[in-house]
């Protein structure tokens, strides 16, 4: 009994390690794949940042003038990143459907920052 | 049913494991150079056979367990037919070889996860190779040294037991939780190290890693207070905490852990500290090996040994090769590691995290050569000495008391730069409160400076932290209109890392303050009392009404009847016992303790003379109730941090603006 | 660099205080000689060891364990626990017997010092009995 359980194992592992010299090879197309995947990252980041970066300097940690200069710093890489990710976008716009691509995690994020940046706005026009 | 033949297939699976471990190391660094993507493949089937190998192991083993099966040695030697199925279940982890087994299931299962992960493609094979080395070895051990599955000819007719110290269901926590936390630093060891020999510049390993990281940490937090809770419950002895070479084995890769989770945050937002991580995380992992070492080799007397000098041998020469090959690759690594950005401002948050780094790393390294002096002192001069609990308190209680000081400071620093007069204003409020507190308490009698320290600087903290959470939310609710809890609510969710972060500091608080009442104004009084007689500890007044036998499941036991009142005031009934079990010849305390949140009443039957005279061992223990509590809190911070979804990901990075738009 | 000299200093200050501390503690906590039974007879017989911190491991010998419970004294006599029983080293300690303390197999640490008859035992400690390997 205890033989034909050990040659049952022996050949099921054997099976593992074997088995992918004879099959054939994946087809990914890692590069594209993965750049759209870092420029999204990117962007849910730089995002994440202006809206820390807004809470800081509310809550008083970070005084004004390190506050501007961190704010347009972000806003500059936003923007090219959001340049970035739409070219690419834009290039595959046969394969991918648009609306996929745009995340829950992405919209939130950019609903965040736009209501935040709006009320900045609005004290400012009534300060 | 006689399944004895599964003993063998056992074996035959260990053994087997071992195998597929040493094709996975060779096919593993050939396919990496060849670059051979069907070699890489087959390292992936490899891992998933090894996995499958270790998990019929177990199975086996705890059939074995379940089934009373006292023909297999390890099943003879720490169950017996009265043991409850649950303890069999955990009689797993009751011993060496089961322990062992144990630990590389769990490896050979974290490995699978990597194995079929496709994170970081670049290094992620080479991650792979490492941990498949820990897999070789440890499946060497079980298969050539410490074997799980020896049969005993005559099979004994009924077995020894569990001792009745492990039967609590703390104590069937500890083990596994800490073998989770020291398996689970052995990943970002992996890739790490991967890193350096790949000369791979990105550190993606590092958030790739970081849930590992934290829940490793979780475990091994887990782990020390689920052993501290033990030792106070079950041990008798009324502490919690001896500076035992096994606590101690467990606690040190916790401090090195806490380093070098603070530091990754630095790494990831500034680029710096790349050296210093890598060297953290491979002092980490290398003391995971050395505390397992420790333990298992009897080399240093401690009241935990599992005396076993050959398997202690294979263990430090392990934990050596570990140590020297990690720091090799990184010294010769060193001009790879380029740094990103500088520091810019002395009180920064970098700065305060690499303060915190040089605390934690400090106290381990106290606690390192504290632990080990008897070993090296016997190796230049002949002669054993050994340093005791009052030198680890004297040279740790500073160093923690700066560390919780830095805890309640830091959240209010900024990045890159603070500013100062932000901080002044923010501490004004804490520390006139915190003085206010230690006053009070001076008046009402705490006079010892280290008591007065301690209360000051865990008040100042607690305070400073949930001020730190109220602005919070008073911020939220001026940016966003919403009400206050809704805005505590989402800003706990959309920022999971810093506020689990913040109630994990609020645990440590907790358990700082109940480490300080109960070390420093502990009461001992030891008593031999007849019938009726009684005795006033602190407040309490205890009668011994006398002693009685009872029948338990699997053991008979001594019960001493006890009235206790609290001033004139009837407060409980407490009854102290000692357990007689069937296969032990000495018999278990079972403590009696009334609790509250000011102090435990703790009373142990120490032994009688006859059923009217008794003796007692009476503790008094100022809040020593939270430090379990400070625990949930640290538990609970964890997971909440740890918890997939919104608000986990890693803060602001400081990217160059060119580099993105060289990838587009 | 400025910042980083500052930050440089400010660790070796830490680093310094930490060891300064290590330092101190080892002078003055009193670390204490770990010896076995044997070892411990023969230094009492030829050095002055009174009033030196010891440690000393052995295990207890069958029936020399008095214990007298309303005064909380525990008498006992350590041997080796390998070696020979002709090295005998009575013990007083003064507080409750432990649980396991007349177990065969048990192992005992003891701490304290020797004042000229017995060894006055401050701590005893017991190992784990359970966790012995059995004698293959």
């Amino acid at each position: 009994m205890a033989i034909i359980l050990d040659i049952l194992l022996l050949g099921l592992c054997g099976f593992l390690v074997v088995y992918p010299y004879f099959s054939k090879p994946e087809n990914h197309d890692p590069k594209i794949n993965s750049l759209k995947e870092k420029l999204l990252k990117d962007k849910e980041t730089v995002f994440k940042t202006l809206s820390e970066i807004e809470f800081d300097y509310h809550m008083g940690k970070i005084a004004q003038k390190d506050y501007e200069e961190l704010k347009n710093r972000y806003m500059r890489e936003a923007s090219i990143v959001i340049k970035a990710y739409n070219e690419l976008l834009g290039d595959k716009d046969k394969k991918i459907n648009k609306k996929e691509v745009l995340t829950e995690i992405e919209r939130d994020i950019e609903k965040e920052i736009e209501e935040e940046l709006k009320k900045l706005r609005n004290k400012k026009r009534r300060g | 049913m006689d399944n004895l033949f599964l003993a063998s297939v056992g074996s035959f699976a260990l053994i087997l494991g071992f195998l597929l471990s040493a094709y996975a190391v060779i096919v593993g660094i050939i396919a990496q150079r060849t670059n051979n993507p069907a070699m890489a493949e087959s390292v992936k089937g490899a891992s998933i056979a090894i996995a499958l190998t270790t998990t019929i192991a177990v199975v086996i083993m705890e059939v074995y367990l379940i089934s009373g099966q006292f023909a297999i040695q390890y099943v003879a030697h720490y169950t017996s037919s009265d043991l409850p199925l649950f303890y069999r279940f955990a009689a797993l982890w009751a011993g060496n070889e089961g322990s062992l087994l144990l630990w590389a299931w769990v490896l050979s299962i974290y490995s699978l996860a990597i194995a079929l992960n496709n994170v970081v493609p670049k290094i992620k094979p080479i991650a792979l190779t490492i941990l498949n080395i820990n897999n070789l070895f440890f499946l060497f051990i079980l298969s050539f040294v410490t074997k799980p599955f020896v049969i005993l000819n005559p099979a004994p007719a009924e077995g020894y037991g569990l001792n009745p110290l492990l039967q609590n269901p703390g104590m069937v926590i500890h083990p596994i939780a800490v073998y989770l936390g020291y398996v689970g630093f052995a990943v970002p060891f992996a890739f790490a190290m991967a890193a350096l020999i790949a000369k791979y510049p990105g550190d993606e390993w590092i958030k790739v890693t970081r849930r590992w990281t934290v829940f490793a940490w979780l475990f091994l937090s887990l782990g020390n207070l689920t052993g501290m809770e033990w030792a106070y419950v079950e041990l008798g002895w009324g502490g919690y905490w001896a500076w035992d070479p096994v606590e101690n084995a467990s606690f040190m890769p916790w401090l090195t852990g806490s380093a070098f989770l603070h530091s990754v945050m630095v790494q990831e937002r500034k680029d710096m500290l790349k050296v210093w991580n890598i060297f953290l995380i491979s002092i980490t992992y290398v003391l995971t090996l050395f505390g397992t070492f420790l333990t298992r080799s009897g080399v240093l007397s401690s009241v935990h040994a599992f005396a076993d000098q050959s398997l202690g041998r294979y263990f430090l020469i392990f934990t050596t090769l570990a140590l020297f090959g990690s720091m090799y690759l990184l010294i010769d690594r060193l001009s790879f590691l380029k740094e990103g950005k500088e520091f810019e401002s002395v009180i920064s948050k970098e700065s305060s995290f690499l303060l915190n780094n040089l605390l934690l790393v400090g106290a381990a390294f106290t606690t390192f050569w504290g632990t080990t002096f008897p070993l090296f002192s016997e190796l230049f001069t002949g002669e054993k000495v050994t340093v005791g609990a009052p030198f680890f308190n004297t040279v740790n209680m500073p160093i923690f008391l700066a560390f919780i000081l830095l805890m309640g400071i830091c959240p209010l620093i900024a990045w890159r730069k603070a500013s100062i007069s932000h901080l002044i204003r923010n501490f004004a409020l804490p520390f006139i409160i915190a003085l206010i507190v230690t006053i009070y308490l001076f008046i009402i009698g705490i006079h010892k400076p280290w008591a007065i320290a301690s209360y000051f600087i865990n008040t100042f903290v607690l305070l400073t932290t949930l001020w730190e959470i109220w602005k919070g939310v008073k911020t939220r609710v001026k940016l966003t209109g919403e009400n206050f809890a809704k805005a505590l609510i989402n800003l706990f969710l959309k920022n999971r890392r810093r506020y689990g972060g913040y109630i994990i500091h609020i645990g440590l608080v907790l358990i700082a303050i109940g480490i300080t009442g109960s070390s420093l104004y502990d009461i001992e009084k030891n008593i031999t009392l007849t019938a009726n007689e009684k005795v006033t500890v602190k407040n309490y007044t205890l009668v011994f009404k006398g002693l009685r036998e009872l029948q338990l499941k699997n053991a008979d036991a001594v019960v001493a009847d006890i009235d206790v009142y609290y001033g004139d005031k009837y407060l409980t009934h407490l009854t102290p016992s000692k357990n007689f079990y069937s296969n032990e010849p000495n018999p278990t305390s079972e403590v009696a303790i009334k609790g509250s949140l000011k102090e435990d009443l703790y009373i142990v039957l120490a032994g009688w003379e006859n059923e009217n005279t008794a003796i007692f061992k009476i503790k008094v223990n100022p809040l020593i109730a939270w430090i379990w509590i400070g625990g949930y809190f640290l538990i609970f911070g964890t997971l909440f941090a740890l918890w997939p979804g919104k608000g986990t990901e890693m803060g602001p990075r400081v990217v160059g603006a060119t580099s993105l738009a060289k990838e587009a | 660099m400025n910042q980083r000299a500052k930050i440089l200093v400010g660790s070796s200050i830490i680093v310094v205080a930490i060891a300064f501390l290590f330092i101190s503690a080892f002078a003055s906590s009193g670390t204490s000689y770990l010896m076995q039974v044997d070892e411990a007879v023969y230094k009492i017989n030829h050095e002055n060891v009174v009033d030196k911190k010891m440690r000393i491991e052995g295990r207890v010998l069958p029936g020399s364990v008095s214990w007298n419970a309303k005064a909380l004294e525990l008498k006992f006599v350590m041997v080796p626990i390998k070696g020979s029983e002709e090295y005998k080293l009575p013990v007083v300690y003064n507080d409750v017997k432990p649980d396991n303390f007349e177990h065969p197999e048990a192992q005992i640490v003891v701490e304290g010092k020797y004042d000229g008859k017995v060894f006055q035992a401050d701590t005893l400690l017991i190992k784990c009995p359970s966790k012995y390997q059995k004698k293959q």
